[in-house]
């Protein structure tokens, strides 16, 4: 037996422990940056989804349509519908509320006008929306919230009666009629956005440069990349995830340093025993980063597995929750846990290296 | 036979403890010729094992020099010595040393890998445990074994690389009457069949009566050196 192999299985709870460490780390590292990830795109794959080429919002607004309400006049559609090579146009206002202790976007819309720019929502059950007092669901907050066709729902201090379930992942999770939601939030004549469907892609740039320069404090988002920007425009989340990150190789660079440290003192005696084998000091140094790399391997794997069933159990308590876990992270935390064992193991193995071999003998 | 092997000349060594300079070797000379199986005797704390260490290129000599079979072990750079080391001087305790964490097989296996010398290493390691007579427990831990046969590994281990010198410190120092007996005797027929120089650390006066001569220590200089009565006779 590899003598690396050999000291794993000598010094099981301190390889445990070790194994453990790393583990939590790069579950960590996975989850936060899955959960994050994946909440970002789920919104913005919606939004993508809804199948306009461009959405127009006030001038200075974020991605996330949610925290704003009616902000632009309706009239402003005329303007926009004049426009050369627009074929339609959705105006919507959005809102959020809370269901089940549950936090959800609303969508006011036209049916007629949110089909024509491509986001028809697809009814599995029930049908359209058609009155003022109904509204329409997706598949998952029905599933998540065990909500059925029929049922009646308190939304905003108003009760609504559930008339349909669509196909999720078009836009938000409830939708009303636009003009009611106006009227509950008295917000007449007024939306958050609007979504805009070019008679081919290959105007879309040009309509919206065109939207810009007509309509006076708006600015047009293309939505093909819409994911990517989303994640940019985020002040504060590329630090955040810089944070994890280096969480992770810290959490994985000082267990394995102390664990090796201690394992070296501990095992004086045996590295006075190789040097008077005539092991070379790379022969040491080698061992006791393999002992290493293979503790950060075990971690790593470990860690996979904590992660799967982390996002299964998570996916169970939280069905809207969604967790995003990319081979891109799936190697960042790779290559996070081995270099943090590496770097870890580092220090105490050049302590081993430059031990004297009689004193080491010695030891006791 | 005349040939030396080991060539130790006005050796010293001193340590330091605060201000305090403790000399433990006072210009040491000796000479071990090829295939001698050699003794060096006297009380604790003579120098002996600080001249084994040396002699092993483990230690460092305030004076003097050491050199084995022809290689300067004080004059060659860190690299050198460790490979020559490597190849040629074989080390066996009074302590064992054996890594605990490996079997007996394994023990010996690492002393083959040290030495970059892996092929048909099973082979060589079962006929050198089968040597010693300790082939059956080849799977089991140092610490399941007696301290006798525990000895026995690591002369196996030491022997495993072939070394042109076998340099031996208190060997039987933690072992009873009957296994220190087995022990010299393995040297013994070593030395006659592989026809390597042994020095052998003791203290033990009748065991160093079975070499082929003894070196007499006392207060860090060899006082004395001579073939034992035995050997004469």
């Amino acid at each position: 037996m590899n003598l690396a192999v050999a000291n794993i299985l000598q010094h099981k709870i301190r390889s445990l422990i070790c194994i453990l460490a790393v583990c939590l780390g790069i579950t960590m590292l996975l989850i936060l940056v899955g959960m994050v990830n994946g909440s970002i795109n789920e919104v913005a794959q919606r939004i993508q989804n809804v199948g306009a080429d461009m959405v127009v919002q006030q001038e200075g607004a974020t991605n996330f349509f949610a925290l704003k309400s009616g902000v632009l006049p309706m009239k402003l559609i005329k303007d926009i519908q004049k426009t050369p090579n627009v074929q339609a146009v959705s105006p919507v206002l959005t809102w959020t509320v809370t269901f089940q202790n549950q936090f959800y976007v609303v969508y006011g819309i036209d049916p007629g006008q949110f089909s024509s720019i491509g986001g028809e929502l697809k009814i599995g059950q029930g049908r359209h929306l058609q009155n003022a007092g109904e509204i329409v669901i997706d598949s998952r907050m029905a599933g998540a919230t065990g909500t059925a066709v029929g049922d009646t729902i308190d939304l905003l201090g108003s009760k609504f009666s559930v008339v349909g379930i669509s196909k999720e992942g078009i836009g938000a999770r409830i939708f009303l009629l636009l003009t009611e939601l106006q009227s509950m939030l008295q917000q007449e004549n007024k939306v958050s956005m609007f979504f805009v469907k070019c008679t081919s892609p290959q105007y879309m740039k040009e309509v919206a440069l065109d939207i810009e320069q007509r309509v006076k404090g708006v600015k047009c988002q293309l939505l093909e990349n819409f994911a990517d920007e989303m994640t940019h425009s985020m002040i504060g989340l590329n630090e955040f995830m810089a944070a994890i990150t280096v969480t992770t190789l810290v959490i994985s660079f000082l267990v394995i340093l102390l664990a090796m440290y201690t394992t070296i003192m501990e095992r004086t005696r045996e590295i006075g025993i190789l040097k008077s084998l005539g092991a070379s000091k790379v022969f040491v140094l080698k061992n006791i980063l393999l002992e290493s790399t293979l503790l950060t391997i075990g971690g790593v794997l470990t860690g996979y597995l904590l992660t799967l069933s982390s996002k299964y159990y998570l996916s169970h308590i939280y069905p809207l929750l969604t967790i995003e876990i990319t081979s891109y992270w799936i190697l960042v935390g790779t290559f996070l846990g081995i270099a943090g064992g590496i770097l870890g193991a580092f220090y105490p193995a050049l302590i081993a290296v430059r031990q004297d071999p009689v004193k080491a003998l010695n030891y006791e | 036979m005349n040939e030396k092997m080991i060539t130790v000349e006005g050796l010293t060594k001193e340590y330091k403890t605060g201000n305090v300079i403790v000399p433990a070797l006072r210009g040491v000379d000796l000479q071990v010729h090829r295939g001698e199986f050699a003794a060096v005797v006297g009380a604790s704390g003579c120098g002996k094992s600080t001249l084994l260490y040396i002699l092993g290129g483990m230690l460092r000599p305030t004076k003097g020099s050491v050199w084995i079979d022809g290689f300067d072990m004080i004059g060659a750079r860190d690299a050198s010595r460790t490979q020559f080391l490597k190849q040629n001087i074989g080390f066996v305790f009074q302590r064992f040393n054996l890594i605990n964490s490996l079997n007996v097989f394994d023990n010996l296996k690492i002393s083959c890998k040290i030495l970059g010398a892996m092929n048909g290493y099973r082979e060589k390691i079962d006929e050198m445990l089968c040597h010693v007579g300790i082939d059956h427990k080849a799977r089991m831990k140092p610490l399941e074994l007696s301290q006798g046969e525990q000895q026995r590994v690591a002369i196996a281990r030491a022997l495993i690389k072939e070394p042109r010198i076998l340099l031996a410190d208190e060997p039987t120092g933690n072992l009873d009457s009957e296994n220190s007996e087995r022990i010299v005797e393995l040297f013994r027929t070593m030395n006659r069949g592989l026809g390597q120089t042994i020095l052998m650390i003791t203290h033990n006066r009748m065991l160093a009566d079975r070499t082929d001569r003894t070196f007499e220590m006392k207060d860090g200089r060899i006082l004395s050196s001579g073939t034992p009565p035995r050997q004469t006779a």
